[in-house]
C-alpha cells in the first residue's frame, strides 16, 4: 500500500505541477484513502495583493458544495420533530403566499420544486440592467412576488439556488438559530470541522480566507465578490481540505451526526411525481463514473470553485478547491481518482460521433413547454444547447442519445429521415416526461419582415417593469429603457416566433430564448427563458 | 533627527500600533531627508499582513493635483487651452455641463453638478453598485442645470476632476493611467505609484481598505465606481510621495515653471474675493507658517499630503481605515517636529457659549442657502466650540476672521459671518459671505405652529426630470419624510421643519455607499399651492423636484 501511495503522490505532484504558479491564484487539494489522508497540497497564491501563498490549511469557499449541509440540517430538525420534510414550505414561511410556497421541503432539496429565483434573469430587469450588489433580503422579497413557477412542484428538475435560500429561512425560523450558528453547533463542532463556517458576504472580512479571483480575458485577475450579500444555504460555506476530508469520512460512515434513518433517506434516489428516479439526493449527486459509484457535488462562486467527490466503495475521498475562476476542480478530481482506481474503472463515456447523424443539427422547439433545444456538429461531435446556451456534447447512453444538462438528464428519440429528407421532429424525454420538439426552419425569416408585428412596449408580469422591443439598423432589441445606462438585449430569430436573446450581465454574456405569444394573429406578449427560469411572461402594453 | 522627536511621533501614532486592526503608513522628511518612516496596524485582516513603509495605499483626492499637472502638461504642448470650455474637448457635453473651463474645474468653481452626489442618490434607489466606465460622463450629459455660474464660487466637485481626466485621455490618446505613468510617474521614478481605477482590480502590495463596524468587525471598502480617475483614483507609497513633495518644493523635472506657478496661484472668485484652493492644492497659513496640502478620502481610508515649504518639512500619511483622520494627524506632526519658536499660537476655535445669539439656522429666501451655527463637542472633556453647518452638514469650526467669524474649509472655501458689533439675543438677520458673495440671511424659527395647516398639500410625488425618477414626501406619525422610493429597504430623509418653508433633512435607512447624509429642503409655492421643492446639500445646490401628483 505504501509503495503505491508514494507512486501516487509522485503522480499527483506531476499532475499539479502545471498548476503551480507563483504569480497566480491556485488550488488546495486533499485526498484520503481508507480514512487516512494520503495527499494534501496547495498551489498558487491565496492573495496576489499580499503575496500570500495558498497552504494546505488555507480556507476556501466551497460554493454549492454547501447544499448537503443545508439538506442535513433539515433532516436534523425533522429528527427533532420540528418539521416535516414533506410539508409545504409555506407551512414554515407563512407569508410565502404565491406558487413558490407550494413546494415541499423535499422538493426544494432535490431541485424539483419549480420555484422561481428572482436572482436569475428577473433581477436583471428589475435593476434595469444594472445588476448591482443585491442586499440581504431582496432576493426573497422579489422571489415571493411571482404568481407563476417554472413548473409544478415535483414535476421536473431544475437547479435552484433560491430553493436553498428558502430552506435556510426555514432552518432559521424553526431552530431559532442563525444558519451560521446552526451549522456550527449541530454539524461543524460535533465533527471537529474547526475551520468551517457560513460566511454569507464577501464584503465582510474573515481571517485566513483565500481571495477569490476572476480571470480577465486580457490576462490578470479581478477581485471576485459575489453580487449578493447573502450567500447562505445554497453556497456560503468556507472550509479547508482537512475539514472536508473529515466530512467525507463521516459521509461514508455516519456515526456522530444524523440518525441511521436520516442517512438512509438521504442516500435513496428521489423520484419525480411520475415515479421516475433522478440522482440529485440531499445536496449530493449519486451516480457512476466509469462504472464506479461516486457521491459528489461541485461548487462555484464568483472567483472560487470546488469539487468534493467520494468513491464510497473504495473509501477514496477527494476535495479540490480553487480561488480562481479559470479552474477545473472536476477535471483534477477525476484525474486523481483515475490515478488510484484505474484498474477498477470501466471505459470512459465518450461524446457521440456526428458521422451519419448530421441531420440532427438545428434548433428544436417544444410547443407544449416552449423549450428550445439546439444541436450543432462540432469537431465530429454533437454539441447541444439548452435555451440558446451550449452545455456539452451528446453521448450514446444506454437509454439512447442524450446527456445530463441544466434541466437534468435527457434522452432523444427520433427516426432517421430518408436520404435527402429533413428531420421534422425529435422526441425529448426529460424527467420521465416526453415532449415532441419541432425542428425550426434552417433559414429563419428576415428580421425586417418580423419587426412590425413585434415592436412596441411590454410589461413584465408580477412586477410591471416596462421594456420595449425596437428595431434599429435592421436588428431587433429588447430595450430596458434603463435610467442608469443604455441596456439592450439583441434578438435573433430562429423562427417567426422564437428568438435567441443576447445581452451582457455585469460584463458576462447573458443568453436565452424569447417566444412570442400570439392571440388572434397579433403578438400579445412574450415568454422569456434561461437555463434556470422558464417562461417569464411579458404582456403587450398598448 | 533627535530621538526625542521620534519618541513623540511614536506617541502620536501609538493608537494605530495594533496587530489585529488596520492602521496607517506615515512618512516624514525634513530638508529632503526621511526622518520617520513607519507602518502601523495591518494591511489586511484577511491575510494577517502588516502595514510597512513599502505598503501601497489609496491617496484619494490627493490625486487631484496630479490630474491638474497632467492637463497643464498638455497645455505646455499646446494641445489644450485650460481656459477653454470643457465642451471643446468633450463635445458630447452639449448642455450646461460643457460650459466651465478646465481651470474652473480644477478650482472647483465650475458649478458642475456631481452625478455621484445628491443626484446619484435618486438613481441609486437603495443599491450599492459599481458605476461602470463611461457612466460619469454619460450622467453629466443629463444635467439640465448647474449649481451656479462658472467662476462664481468654490464648492468641492469631484465630477470636475473626473471630466478633466476624460479630457486628458481624449486629447492625449492615452488612458489616464498610462498618461500619468508615462509623463509624470516614470520620469520621477515613482515606481509604486499608479492609477487604480477600481477597487475590484487586483494589484500587488496594496492595503485593503476597512470600514469599522459597530461590533468591532470590518467591512471591505469598495468605492462604488469602476472608473476612479483624477478625482481620486491613485495609489502610492510613503517613499514615492516624499519624492513627489521634494519635487513639488524644488527643482522641477516635470512641468514648467509657468505650469507650477499656476498650480499654486490663489484664485479670485466673481465676487472679487480670493480663495486658498489652487489647482488641486490648498495653500494656507497654519500657526504662522505656510502649508501646502491636499487630503484624500476613499471608502475605507484617508490620506493627507502636506508640506511646509519654508521649513522643508514633508508629511505623507495614508490610512487604510475610515476612521484614520490623516489631516488631523498631519497637523500634530507639524506641532511635534517644528520648534515652538517657529510656530505661532494656534488660531483656536471659539467657545460656543460666547456666541449664543448666533446659534440657529440662517436662511436666504433668495438663494435657499442655509447656514447653521451651533455648539460642537470637539472632545468629551472640553468646552463645545462654535461650528458652522452648510445645508445641515457640519462643515467647520468658526474662528476669528477679518470680517467677523469664518470657516475656511478646503472643501468649500471661506464662509464668513459678518457679526454685528453688538450681538443681541433677538438678532433676526445676519449677513454671510460665501466665497465673497454677501447675502442677507434670516433666522429660521426652527419650529412650526400648526404644522398640518402650514404644510397642507405637501405630501405627494415629485419628479427629478434629469434622471427620470420620482421621489415622495410622506407623513408618518406626525413626521415628514423625503422618501427616495428605493426598490428595497428604506432610503429616506427625516425632515425637521425649521419654518413653514424650510426643512432640515437627515438620511435614515440605506447608507452603505458614501451618500450625502444631510440636506435642506425649501418649498416653492404658487398661489398657495406647493409646486415643487428645492433640495440642497453641501455639494449640490437647488436641485428642483417638481410636483407631479
Amino acid at each position: 500500500m505504501e509503495t503505491s501511495i508514494t507512486n501516487t503522490i509522485a503522480i499527483f505532484d506531476k499532475l499539479l505541477e502545471a498548476l503551480n504558479q507563483k504569480n497566480a491564484p491556485g488550488y488546495v487539494i486533499g485526498v484520503a484513502k481508507d480514512n487516512q489522508t494520503i495527499y494534501q497540497r496547495a498551489t498558487g497564491l491565496a492573495s496576489i495583493e499580499f503575496s500570500v501563498a495558498n497552504t494546505p490549511t488555507t480556507r476556501m469557499r466551497i460554493g454549492s458544495t454547501t447544499k448537503q449541509f443545508t439538506a442535513l440540517s433539515i433532516m436534523l430538525l425533522q429528527e427533532e420533530g420540528k418539521l416535516d420534510l414533506d410539508a409545504k414550505v409555506n407551512t414554515y414561511l407563512t407569508d410565502l403566499s404565491g406558487p413558490n410556497g407550494q413546494a415541499t421541503l423535499r422538493q426544494l432539496i432535490g431541485h424539483t420544486s419549480g420555484v422561481r429565483d428572482a436572482l436569475e434573469s428577473t433581477a436583471f430587469f428589475l435593476t434595469e440592467g444594472l445588476f448591482p450588489q443585491i442586499p440581504a433580503g431582496l432576493t426573497h422579497k422579489w422571489s415571493s412576488q411571482f404568481t407563476s413557477a417554472n413548473f409544478a412542484p415535483g414535476e421536473r428538475w431544475s437547479y435552484s439556488n433560491y430553493g436553498y435560500m428558502l430552506l435556510s429561512l426555514v432552518i432559521e425560523k424553526v431552530s431559532g438559530l442563525s444558519l451560521a450558528a446552526f451549522f456550527k453547533e449541530r454539524i461543524f463542532k460535533p465533527l471537529g470541522m474547526v475551520d468551517s463556517e457560513l460566511w454569507p458576504n464577501d464584503m465582510e472580512l474573515t481571517p485566513g480566507l483565500a481571495s477569490s479571483h476572476i480571470k480577465l480575458p486580457s490576462g490578470g485577475y479581478r477581485r471576485g465578490i459575489y453580487p449578493c450579500e447573502e450567500l447562505v444555504g445554497g453556497g456560503g460555506i468556507v472550509s479547508t481540505a482537512d475539514d472536508m476530508l473529515k466530512w467525507m469520512a463521516h459521509l461514508r460512515q455516519p456515526d456522530r451526526v444524523g440518525s441511521a434513518a436520516t442517512w438512509e433517506e438521504m442516500s435513496r434516489l428521489p423520484t419525480f411525481n411520475n415515479g421516475i428516479e433522478h440522482n440529485y439526493c440531499f445536496g449530493l449527486k449519486r451516480q457512476k463514473y466509469r462504472g464506479v459509484n461516486i457521491v459528489h457535488h461541485a461548487g462555484s462562486t464568483i472567483g472560487s470553485t470546488c469539487m468534493m467527490m467520494t468513491f464510497p466503495d473504495h473509501a477514496l475521498d477527494i476535495i479540490v478547491m480553487a480561488n480562481r475562476s479559470d479552474s477545473d476542480p472536476s477535471g483534477i478530481t477525476l484525474k486523481i481518482a483515475e490515478a488510484l482506481l484505474a484498474d477498477v474503472m470501466g471505459p470512459a463515456t465518450v461524446a457521440a460521433k456526428s458521422t451519419g447523424r448530421e441531420f440532427l443539427a438545428g434548433n428544436y422547439y417544444s410547443p407544449t413547454t416552449k423549450l428550445v433545444f439546439g444541436i450543432k456538429v462540432n469537431a465530429e461531435k454533437l454539441a447541444f444547447l439548452m435555451t440558446g446556451m451550449p452545455e456539452g456534447f451528446l453521448k450514446d447512453e444506454e437509454a439512447g442519445l442524450g446527456s445530463d444538462s441544466t434541466s437534468g438528464q435527457f434522452t432523444l428519440h427520433y427516426e432517421a429521415p430518408q436520404a435527402g429528407a429533413r428531420l421534422e421532429q425529435i422526441e425529448f424525454e426529460n424527467c420521465g416526461i416526453k415532449e415532441t420538439l419541432i425542428h425550426l426552419p434552417d433559414t429563419p425569416p428576415a428580421t425586417q419582415d418580423l419587426a412590425a408585428a413585434l415592436t412596441g412596449k411590454y410589461l413584465m408580469a408580477d412586477f410591471g417593469q416596462q421594456v420595449e422591443i425596437i428595431l434599429e439598423k435592421g436588428v431587433l432589441y429588447i430595450d430596458l429603457h434603463s435610467r442608469y445606462k443604455p441596456c439592450r438585449m439583441r434578438l435573433d430569430a430562429l423562427s417567426s416566433d422564437v428568438f435567441l436573446f443576447s445581452a451582457s450581465l455585469s460584463g458576462a454574456p447573458f443568453h436565452g430564448i424569447v417566444v412570442m405569444e400570439r392571440t388572434a394573429n397579433a403578438v400579445s406578449g412574450f415568454f422569456l427563458s434561461t437555463a434556470r427560469t422558464r417562461n417569464l411572461y411579458f404582456s403587450r402594453n398598448q | 533627527m533627535k530621538n526625542d522627536t521620534t519618541q513623540r511621533l511614536d506617541e502620536i501614532f501609538q493608537p494605530w500600533n495594533k496587530s489585529d486592526a488596520p492602521g496607517l503608513v506615515v512618512g516624514i522628511a525634513s530638508k529632503g531627508k526621511a526622518i520617520y518612516r513607519r507602518g502601523f496596524g495591518l494591511a489586511s485582516i484577511e491575510h494577517a499582513t502588516a502595514n510597512t513603509p513599502q505598503t501601497r495605499m489609496r491617496i484619494g483626492s490627493t490625486s487631484k493635483h496630479f490630474a491638474s499637472i497632467a492637463a497643464l502638461l498638455l497645455a505646455e504642448q499646446g494641445k489644450v487651452d485650460v481656459d477653454a470650455a470643457v465642451r471643446t474637448y468633450l463635445p458630447e457635453l452639449t448642455g450646461s455641463a460643457g460650459n466651465p473651463t478646465l481651470r474652473e474645474m480644477m478650482l472647483h468653481t465650475s458649478g458642475l453638478r456631481d452625478p455621484y452626489d445628491l443626484p446619484g442618490l435618486f438613481l441609486h434607489r437603495g443599491f450599492a453598485h459599481m458605476a461602470s466606465a463611461g457612466m460619469g460622463l454619460e450622467m453629466s450629459q443629463r444635467f439640465s442645470s448647474t449649481n451656479y455660474a462658472p467662476g462664481e464660487r468654490m464648492v468641492y466637485c469631484n465630477n470636475g476632476y473626473h471630466l478633466l481626466s476624460k479630457v486628458v485621455e481624449r486629447v492625449s490618446g492615452e488612458s489616464f493611467e498610462d498618461f500619468l505613468k508615462n509623463h509624470i510617474l516614470d520620469p520621477l521614478g515613482m515606481a509604486d505609484t499608479a492609477l487604480l481605477a477600481s477597487d475590484m482590480q487586483i494589484t500587488p502590495g496594496i492595503a485593503t481598505l476597512h470600514l469599522p463596524q459597530a461590533d468591532g468587525s470590518y467591512v471591505r471598502g469598495v468605492y462604488p465606481s469602476g472608473e476612479l480617475l483624477g478625482s481620486g483614483g491613485m495609489i502610492s507609497t510613503i517613499d514615492d510621495m516624499l519624492k513627489w513633495l521634494v519635487h513639488l518644493r524644488g527643482k522641477k523635472k516635470v512641468g514648467s515653471k509657468r505650469s507650477w506657478k499656476q498650480m499654486l496661484e490663489k484664485p479670485r472668485y466673481s465676487s472679487g474675493a480670493t480663495g486658498d484652493y489652487c489647482l488641486g492644492l490648498t495653500r494656507e497659513i497654519y500657526r504662522g507658517v505656510e502649508i501646502i496640502h491636499h487630503a484624500g478620502a476613499v471608502l475605507g481610508g484617508t490620506c493627507q499630503m502636506l508640506t511646509v515649504p519654508e521649513h522643508a518639512l514633508d508629511i505623507i500619511i495614508m490610512c487604510n481605515r475610515m476612521d484614520g483622520s490623516a489631516p488631523a494627524l498631519a497637523l500634530k506632526v507639524i506641532d511635534t517636529v517644528l520648534a515652538k519658536s517657529v510656530l505661532q499660537a494656534p488660531n483656536d476655535p471659539l467657545p460656543a457659549k460666547k456666541f449664543k445669539a448666533l446659534h440657529g439656522q440662517w436662511y436666504s429666501p433668495h438663494s435657499h442657502r442655509v447656514f447653521g451655527v451651533m455648539a460642537y463637542p470637539q472632545a468629551p472633556d472640553q468646552e463645545p466650540v462654535l461650528a458652522l453647518s452648510i445645508h445641515h452638514s457640519v462643515s467647520g469650526v468658526l474662528k476669528k476672521s477679518a470680517g467677523g467669524l469664518a470657516i475656511n474649509n478646503p472643501g468649500h472655501g471661506v464662509v464668513e459671518l459678518h457679526v454685528p458689533k453688538t450681538l443681541s439675543k433677538d438678532l433676526k438677520s445676519l449677513d454671510i459671505s460665501d466665497s465673497g458673495h454677501r447675502e442677507r440671511y434670516v433666522r429660521l424659527p426652527q419650529k412650526v405652529t400648526n404644522a398640518k395647516q402650514a404644510f397642507k398639500g405637501l405630501t405627494g410625488r415629485y419628479r427629478y426630470a434629469d434622471f427620470d425618477t420620482e421621489v415622495a414626501i410622506t407623513l408618518e406619525e406626525g413626521t415628514f419624510y423625503l422618501d427616495l422610493l428605493p426598490s428595497y429597504g428604506q432610503c429616506r430623509f427625516k425632515l425637521e421643519p425649521w419654518s413653514d418653508e424650510v426643512f432640515g433633512g437627515s438620511l435614515t435607512g440605506t447608507a452603505f455607499i458614501p451618500l450625502p447624509t444631510n440636506v435642506t429642503l425649501a418649498i416653492e409655492r404658487k398661489a398657495g399651492k406647493v409646486i415643487g421643492l428645492w433640495l440642497n446639500n453641501l455639494r449640490t445646490r437647488n436641485l428642483w423636484l417638481e410636483r407631479c401628483s
